[in-house]
């Protein structure tokens, strides 16, 4: 029986081997991308460039090329990255016994078999950053990942714990109420059910971190692995995404920063920031705007609530010279993907140079992937996008897709 | 005393008639014997010695011992992974999803009427589990479908990956397709995160903990880190664990934590496994898997994956799922996987030796070897054959079913070899 198991162990390792050989093999293909323009997110563009990919890695960006299979383009950018995805298993994504679910990986929740992640990476979407719905307060830790690969996540993920999830106003409090006439039997009672009280759980989780660091308090074991992780935002740089998207909630976000001395922050879905663009630039925090909103108006979806995106607050925001970033919220409708929310931006203001960055070495900034996507430079993953024309113009489309040297879309099957 | 008695007399008359009550021993001849392991014995012959197997093979039948004729198949009887049968509603706890020490073989009621019915379809034993909507569901028992023999009684320690077992709403209005479908129902998680209408505010109210994928792993590894009670066997490999999970990213999930904490067992559920990727890494935790029950309808994907499992060498079975499916459906889902292009000696082995082995009894079942319970059934035909009939079945060596509608017409002897349900309880 040991014999037959060993034997079957063996047998699979072999398999594995083989399907790793497998796939080297394809990465140890040679690609030459070649672009009439070649817009690297990093620097100039280049006419008649090309890139050079091999092992999944770009090694050479310029006019060259050389030996190797050879794509033809008219243009080719980096890989877009969205970090507002929202592809996630809904509920299952979000710990509701507490408000507070700081020390909950978001990674564990994911379901990357989902079809949406293929719709991304098919619609030039490379890296993205996965969050929980925003039912908690602090919804957890955000990991990076690519959208195609092998489905685990160590093949995937480009960063583990990249961000801290937060999120004012009203979603983290929908649901919650107070004991009107039943008793107070389950946990959805003893949560905030107010903007205030959203609020006030935040700004508590940073007095408790306070508190034990001053006075010396005695923590358990799970409260002292939350403090070490809000640590973190204020000592080591780890980015809190909050979202904000009423003005309130961009007050509330950028006092908080302020009053605790949060290193980084990145408003999320902040529709409303475009009304204080002077308290955001001030702040130092980034913003990463929500998809534009057909109406004019986003609505809440659990208040009366909505909330006012002007058409041009991320060309505002690029002359003021707050980092910004476009998010498509993992849209599959083809009119509203993340290609088409920087046609937008494009169209009201934004230079086209600001809107590529936004969708590309922006986000990776924000999350700190620079060192490894977001812009074609040697050494970075070979994760492109192909053009047939000028990019997040209506009349042109995306023809192909490469993923860590991977052609997943191939430009000469399209017609 | 009384069997031995018996075994004396029939020794002298030689040619006595057959009757079970007064002679322990006794042989089976059947045109053709399936072991169970695969192979299969024509006109083969089984001798039964006080409810085990004495000896199986082909040759001479013994004339002093009295004979059954058989003109059909003599296969094992079924073993059935994962029932609720005589359990149905007792098999998982609503206001709390851990529960460690609970015993599914508390709610095993003998003489239900699920069990004569199992038996009927050629099924003798069963795996009781929770259903999977507890976090930790507790433990299943193992037992015969008469005589109220109880096999195991902590059979596995059931835990659950799935969605259900975060959910609050189990027992309401639960009724999400997989995420993957219900992610598209509301595409945009902007203007209605907690889903469709089904997803009331009321239907979502419970107290039930954890409730997210992440916060399952964290209470199981908690429990795992310092095991104490069935968590320290089951971290030991004394006690199998049967653990459920449904969606691809979630029988991901459960196979990545088995494998790091080295946890020997079954997964039960994965209806569209049939994923390479997620196949090689069932197989890589070494974990079985339960199947089923497949239905007419069933997608090909689902169907395939039990050739795609048993390709890989991890063992398959099948779940009963009464009494929500008819027991007869364990024989359809079989017969679908065969449709679907397993091969026939592993989807007989997937029925018997592997079932048994998930279950955790290959000790005592899953094939006819010499020394195992003579738990058999005889079928007109090929078992796997959908037009085959079962003519009798017999549990311990004594005959529980017998057809009785005109082609084959027990005698009066025969019946009166009947068990009675309770006579060998609690051995």
């Amino acid at each position: 029986m040991k014999a037959i198991r060993n034997a079957i162990r063996h047998g699979l390792r072999f398999g594995t081997a083989c399907a790793c050989l497998a796939a080297l093999a394809n990465a140890q293909e040679r690609w030459v991308v070649r672009a009439k323009t070649l817009y690297t997110a990093a620097g100039e563009p280049i006419e008649d460039g090309a890139v050079v990919v091999v092992n999944g890695k770009i090694v050479s960006v310029g006019s060259g090329g050389g030996a190797g299979e050879t794509l033809e383009v008219a243009v080719v950018t980096p890989g877009m990255i969205d970090l507002s995805v929202r592809i996630g298993t809904r509920e299952y994504s979000v710990e509701q016994t507490t408000e507070s679910a700081i020390e909950y990986p978001v990674e564990e929740t994911l379901d990357l078999f989902s079809q949406r992640w293929e719709t991304q990476l098919e619609s030039g979407v490379t890296t993205v950053l996965a969050a929980p719905l925003d039912m908690d307060v602090f919804g957890g830790l955000c990991v990076v990942l690519k959208t195609g690969g092998p489905r685990t996540l160590q093949a995937r993920r480009v960063k583990g714990e990249a961000s801290l999830r937060a999120s004012l106003g009203t979603q983290p409090s929908a649901g919650n109420s107070v004991p009107r006439g039943s008793p107070p039997l389950d946990f959805y009672f003893r949560r905030p059910t107010t903007r205030m009280g959203v609020e006030w759980v935040l700004r508590n989780a940073y007095y408790d971190l306070l508190n034990a660091d001053r006075f010396g308090l005695a923590v358990d074991a799970r409260q002292a692995e939350r403090n070490s992780i809000l640590r973190r935002t204020l000592e080591d740089g780890l980015p809190v995404f909050v979202q904000a998207r009423g003005t309130q909630d961009v007050h509330t976000a950028v006092f908080l920063k302020e009053e605790f001395g949060i290193q980084e922050m990145v408003l999320d879905a902040a529709a409303e920031a475009w009304m204080e663009p002077e308290l955001v630039r001030r702040s130092g925090v980034g913003v990463v705007f929500p998809p534009f909103p057909p109406t004019g108006r986003i609505p809440d979806g659990f208040a009366n609530d909505s909330y006012f995106m002007m058409w041009s607050a991320p060309a505002r925001f690029h002359e003021l010279g707050v980092p910004i970033a476009l998010s498509a919220h993992g849209a599959d409708e083809i009119g509203e993907r993340l290609a088409q929310q920087a046609g937008f931006a494009l169209r009201h203001g934004l230079p086209f140079d600001a809107a590529l960055e936004a969708v590309t070495i922006g986000p990776a900034r924000m999350v700190g992937v620079d060192g490894r996507v977001g812009s074609i430079e040697v050494g970075k993953d070979a994760d492109l996008v192909l053009w047939n024309g000028k990019p997040f113009e209506p009349t042109s489309g995306i023809v192909g897709v490469m993923l860590d040297g991977r052609l997943v879309v191939d430009p000469r099957s399209k017609p | 005393m009384s069997f031995v008695l018996g075994a004396l007399v029939t020794g002298v008359l030689g040619s006595a008639p057959f009757t079970q009550e007064s002679n322990p021993a006794y042989q089976v001849r059947a045109k053709m014997i399936l072991v169970g392991d695969g192979t299969q014995i024509e006109d083969g012959v089984m001798v039964v010695e006080r409810g085990k197997v004495s000896r199986i093979g082909r040759g001479e039948i013994d004339p002093h011992l009295p004979l059954v004729e058989h003109a059909g198949v003599l296969a094992p009887g079924f073993v059935a992974c994962q029932t609720e049968s005589g359990e149905e509603g007792e098999g998982y706890e609503p206001t709390r999803s851990i529960l460690p020490e609970a015993r599914l073989v508390h709610a095993f009621h003998p003489d239900h009427s699920d069990f004569a019915a199992a038996a009927r379809a050629g099924i003798t034993t069963v795996v009781l589990a929770p259903s999977g909507n507890d976090l930790v569901g507790g433990l299943t028992a193992v037992v015969k479908t008469a005589g109220g023999v109880i096999l195991e009684r902590e059979g596995h320690l059931a835990l659950s990956f799935g969605g259900s077992a975060l959910s609050q709403t189990v027992g309401r209005s639960f009724g999400f397709g997989t995420a993957d479908e219900d992610a598209q129902a509301s595409a945009s998680s902007d203007s209605d995160p907690r889903g469709g209408p089904e997803d009331t505010e009321d239907a979502r109210r419970g107290s039930r903990q954890p409730t997210s994928y992440s916060g399952a792993l964290r209470e199981l590894r908690e429990r795992f880190a310092k095991p104490q009670g069935v968590y320290s066997r089951a971290a030991r490999g004394e006690l199998p664990v049967l653990l459920e999970a449904w969606d691809r990213h979630e029988v991901m999930r459960a196979a990545e934590f088995a494998r790091d904490h080295r946890l020997i067992g079954a997964l039960r559920g994965a209806p569209l496994a049939g994923d390479p990727d997620v196949a090689d890494s069932l197989a890589k935790s070494g974990l079985g898997v339960v199947v089923g029950p497949y239905a007419i309808g069933q997608r090909r994907r689902s169907l395939e994956s039990v050739g795609m499992f048993q390709a890989r060498g991890v063992p398959v079975a099948f779940a009963l799922a009464s009494p929500e499916y008819a027991p007869e459906g364990l024989r359809l889902s079989a017969a679908l996987a065969l449709s679907a292009g397993a091969k026939r000696e592993d989807v007989l082995r997937a029925l018997t030796t592997d079932a048994a082995k998930i279950a955790g009894v290959s000790d005592r079942l899953g094939s006819l070897e010499r020394g195992k319970d003579a738990d058999f059934v005889l079928w007109s035909g090929d078992p796997l054959d959908l037009s085959s009939r079962i003519e009798s079945v017999w549990i311990d060596g004594k005959r529980v079913h017998a057809r009785t509608d005109g082609m084959h017409r027990p005698t009066r002897e025969e019946d009166a070899g009947g068990a009675h349900p309770r006579e060998a309880r609690h051995r």
